[in-house]
């Protein structure tokens, strides 16, 4: 069975092609080439991208997405002030770790710092999604799931294929148990 | 499947659940064993010597390595502790984040999930999951699987995987490889003990897939887990991310007790196609060695503590006799009671020609 798969910007496709062991379906490319759509940027939900940062941390970038241009920590706090409680220093202090994990950017204008996103919401959501991918796959090492198939595991081809063959042979002669 | 192979596979079983409780028992029962029953002095017999070892210099030697003991397990449970919130918090956010839905009847998963008798509100379905099917969640455990599954897989082989996931729900799976990993972590200076966590999980895997395979289709189970892996090979080799197998070897003792190369995939396809295969291991002689030295040195000094010092109160009252400490003498120069003159006062040792 062959199978072919990228990741490229967030995306992640994979496809299937001929000498499957499945009987799967497949769909055609523009190439004509058989395609099975295995995997594709992980789908997030409305909060999704929120959720992998706190819960203050994603409000302070909100402000920022909406202030759309650099903007001093007052209006960052006042902004985020007008859905939330919080003190200055705290807005202060969240916006300073976004700017330590690289989503927002602090330049001094004027001798004031000025705060601005790094990344647009669609390149944030990219980035969210590309980091859910790789929390899902190590899942398993955190024995907190039990997934069918381990698919970091190291595998050599040899040994699939030779599987690939044991198992068609076994179907095979399964089918023909069953003629007779 | 080979009724001999299942045989052997049942007493791996009961083998790695047993050495597991024995590790646990026994690191842990002699760090504290001595403070909940003094009666632990009994195994001495009341003696002050072994032969020629002074056990009075062998308590004041080994204390330091028993205390090193409650340490290294209080640091154990707080670093267990942390490690499992850590991965609760991550499991919550990770999952929390995705956009999931219920499959409806009519879809291939929702068909499926109704064939092997699966609630579909069990069921999660996610777009673009990397991770073809997995079962997560310690109190409510959900099966997660790809939106594309039912397009790389036929209508059986995604029943196949559901019954799989079904038997890990069952058996809340999650939640046990959970409890396992706390007590790997809690007991860290022990790494055997890590490494049979692991092959307990590898046997949760074969459970689940028996549980399938009752259903009559065990090499529909096993060309879709080869599928999947194959899938894996390929998003490894083009990620460039990659978890290498782990490096057990053969050890030295091999007749006695022969320890393989864990290769899990292999072990499951071969058993699921009726074929003869080889139960492997994780342990390795490295981890063996240092178990077997933790117990040595947390027996040892769980039950020197045991033994009470001289003038210190003890149910067996033997200490009576006014033992040979040497004043301003180490306890090392005094480990085996010789009747060598260590005293500055020029008497000798009380003890000499035991």
């Amino acid at each position: 069975m062959m199978l072919e798969t990228s990741i490229d910007n967030g995306s992640a496709t994979s496809s299937l092609a001929e000498g499957a062991v499945t009987r799967s379906r497949k769909k055609h490319d523009a190439s004509g080439a058989d395609h099975v759509r295995l995997q594709d940027t992980v789908r997030l939900s409305a909060a999704g991208a929120g959720m992998l940062l706190g819960d203050l941390e994603h409000r302070v970038l909100e402000a920022a997405w909406h202030l759309a241009r650099p903007v001093t920590a007052r209006e960052l706090h006042d902004r985020v002030a007008r859905t939330h409680d919080v003190v200055y220093i705290t807005s202060v202090t969240v916006a300073n770790r976004l700017v330590e994990k690289g989503i927002l950017r602090r330049a001094k204008q004027d001798d004031v710092f000025h705060y601005s996103a790094t990344l647009s919401r669609e390149e944030f959501a990219a980035r969210a999604s590309r980091h859910v991918v790789q929390r899902i796959v190590d899942l398993g090492s955190t024995a907190v799931a039990a997934s069918l198939v381990d698919v970091l595991a190291e595998r050599n081809p040899e040994q699939l294929a030779e599987l690939g063959r044991l198992v068609r042979r076994k179907l095979r002669e399964t089918e023909r148990g069953g003629e007779k | 499947m080979e009724p001999r192979l299942l045989a052997r596979e049942q007493t791996h079983r009961r083998a790695l659940l047993i050495a597991a409780a024995a590790l646990i028992v026994f690191s842990t029962s002699p760090v504290f064993g001595h403070h909940l029953a003094t009666q632990t002095d009994a195994l001495l017999a009341g003696r002050d010597h072994i032969g020629r070892i002074c056990l009075i210099a062998m308590h004041l030697l080994l204390a330091p390595v028993h205390l090193v003991f409650h340490v290294l397990l209080l640091a154990g449970v707080m670093y267990a502790v942390w490690d499992r919130v850590q991965a609760w918090r991550n499991l919550q956010r990770t999952l929390g984040a995705l956009e999931t839905r219920v499959p409806s009847a009519d879809e291939p998963i929702g068909v499926a999930a109704a064939q092997v008798g699966l609630a579909s509100d069990r069921i999660r379905v996610v777009e673009g999951l990397p991770n073809p099917a997995f079962t997560a969640g310690f109190w409510h455990p959900r099966i997660f699987v790809a939106a594309a599954l039912s397009e790389v897989l036929d209508g059986r082989q995604v029943e196949a995987v559901l019954a799989h996931e079904a038997a890990h729900l069952r058996r809340r799976d999650p939640l046990r490889l959970s409890l396992l990993r706390f007590l790997a972590c809690t007991l860290f200076y022990i790494p055997a003990l890590r490494r049979l966590a692991d092959d307990l999980a590898d046997e949760a895997e074969i459970d689940a897939d028996d549980s399938a395979a009752a259903g009559g289709t065990p090499l529909v189970l096993a060309s879709a887990i080869l599928a999947l892996a194959e899938w894996g090979a390929r998003l490894r080799a083009m990620s460039g991310a990659m978890r290498p197998m782990p490096p057990t070897t053969l050890v030295g003792f091999q007749p006695f007790f022969p320890l393989q190369r864990v290769d899990l995939l292999d072990r499951r396809i071969r058993r699921l196609a009726g074929e003869p295969t080889t139960v492997g291991t994780h342990v390795t002689r490295r981890s063996l060695g240092a178990a077997a030295a933790v117990l040595v040195a947390v027996w040892v000094s769980g039950v020197m503590m045991a033994h009470p010092l001289p003038g210190q109160a003890s149910p067996h009252a033997h200490a009576t006799a006014p033992h040979c400490q040497h004043p301003g003498s180490l306890a090392l120069s005094h480990v085996f009671c010789l009747g060598f003159e260590t005293r500055p006062s020029g008497i000798p040792c009380p003890h000499m020609g035991l």
